[in-house]
């Protein structure tokens, strides 16, 4: 029955990886209004590892490919193709950032998923409270959707920290790609 | 020895401490037109800067890829009492919109070192004419968090004289008595927190002119060699 079981759990995976698969680069997602389908069991943990059913997807081109047609609705996050939209449980945000580095006056980030997101207008950081006082931070990778960065890098982030002058009062935050984002809880800006 | 020096300079004179002759005494007994450690060697890091401020700001390195800047401290004698010019920086620009600060920026290949640079972006920020401008004498170089080298050059200005704003760069020019700056009750040390990390800046805010930071911190420095 075990067997079974995991067969089952793989064919579902492999039917939504057909219907993902598709031409190079992002499909056009925010075009597509599927149906919503049953729920599978999909999760993206606190640390950006994907789950189905209770077990890790072990495999990266298949968490990848997945990545690409996520979608962050008002109801949640769903996996869409043009013929189903399947819900995603979503512990914190659905990506990590796990690396930064500097370029002159900018901030490079990589995601878990192997993005490359400079922080600028487009792409802001944004920062909310953490559990021990602390700030969580946060980077816009595309469409509604973050990625936390990792604690480590948020430390190396806080090391960045300046101070500047918004609305004539003296903030802290940091800069990238010409762009100024403070560091409090819920500033978008 | 400085001390019995400084009397006899307020004896002769027998003008406010905060006059321009006064000024100009000082900076002739204590500040030098030679360029001070750590002006450009980037090996050799300066003793002034938010790195002062806050230890924790830098790795190593910073230093040695400052982008060397120089700004003008232009000092203005208005009846007996000395003034000193700053500016408030356009809301358009990319890099501390708004901020209080004085005329200046980085030194081009182009310019004959610091004082050039320093005259030459006055004439272009604030249409101050360089042959109203005397150098009294460099402050010490003040390394920035957004990584330059400022040389700070005290100087003279001969009133009258007229200012045309370039409002590309400058939102406004305005005058504060030397006697409110000089004064350590207006100086304020403030710091902000966040995530346990702390950022700490000199601010001596003058009515409505929001002095802070880099600007504030030079001022504290022509204090320190000045007036202390």
């Amino acid at each position: 029955m075990a067997q079974s079981g995991d067969n089952q759990r793989q064919g579902q995976l492999e039917a939504l990886a057909a219907a993902a698969r598709g031409k190079a680069g992002l499909p056009p997602v925010h075009l597509w209004n599927p149906p919503l389908c049953a729920d599978i069991g999909l999760k993206i943990a606190r640390d950006g590892t994907w789950w189905h059913q209770g077990a890790p997807i072990a495999r990266p081109a298949l968490v990848a490919l997945f990545a690409r047609v996520l979608r962050h609705d008002p109801e949640g996050y769903f996996l869409v193709t043009p013929v189903e939209k399947v819900p995603i449980a979503v512990e914190d945000a659905p990506f990590l950032a796990v690396s930064m580095r500097f370029e002159g006056d900018d901030l490079i980030f990589r995601t878990n998923l192997d993005d490359e997101v400079k922080a600028d207008a487009d792409h802001p950081l944004h920062f909310k409270a953490g559990e021990a006082g602390g700030l969580k931070p946060y980077l816009l990778v595309r469409a509604n959707l973050w990625a936390l960065l990792t604690r480590a890098l948020a430390y190396d982030l806080m090391q960045r920290a300046e101070i500047r002058e918004m609305n004539g009062r003296e903030v802290m935050g940091v800069s990238s790609g010409g762009h100024f984002f403070v560091m409090e809880d819920g500033a978008a800006e | 020895m400085r001390t019995s020096a400084r009397m006899t300079t307020d004896q002769m004179q027998d003008v406010s401490p905060f006059s321009l002759a006064d000024l100009r005494a000082r900076a002739q007994a204590r500040l030098s037109l030679d360029l001070p450690l750590g002006a450009i060697d980037p090996q050799t890091r300066p003793h002034r800067g938010d790195h002062v401020l806050n230890p924790d700001l830098y790795a190593d390195g910073l230093s040695e890829s400052a982008k060397p800047a120089a700004v003008l401290i232009p000092i203005i004698a208005r009846a007996d009492e000395a003034f000193v010019l700053l500016t408030r920086r356009s809301l358009q620009l990319r890099r501390h919109a708004g901020q209080v600060a004085f005329p200046g920026g980085r030194i081009d290949p182009e310019d004959q070192g610091p004082i050039d640079a320093a005259l030459r972006e006055a004439e272009e920020e604030i249409g101050l004419a360089r042959a109203r401008v005397t150098p009294l004498g460099f402050l010490d170089a003040y390394l920035t968090h957004s990584g330059f080298r400022i040389l700070p050059v005290v100087a003279e200005v001969q009133a009258p004289f007229d200012l045309t704003i370039n409002r590309a760069e400058v939102e406004e020019a305005f005058e504060v008595p030397l006697r409110f700056l000089m004064d350590t009750k207006n100086h304020t040390r403030e710091s902000r927190t966040r995530d346990g990390v702390t950022r700490h800046f000199h601010k001596m805010p003058y009515g409505e002119k929001n002095i802070w930071g880099v600007t504030a911190g030079i001022i504290r420095n022509l204090h320190e060699r000045l007036y202390a």
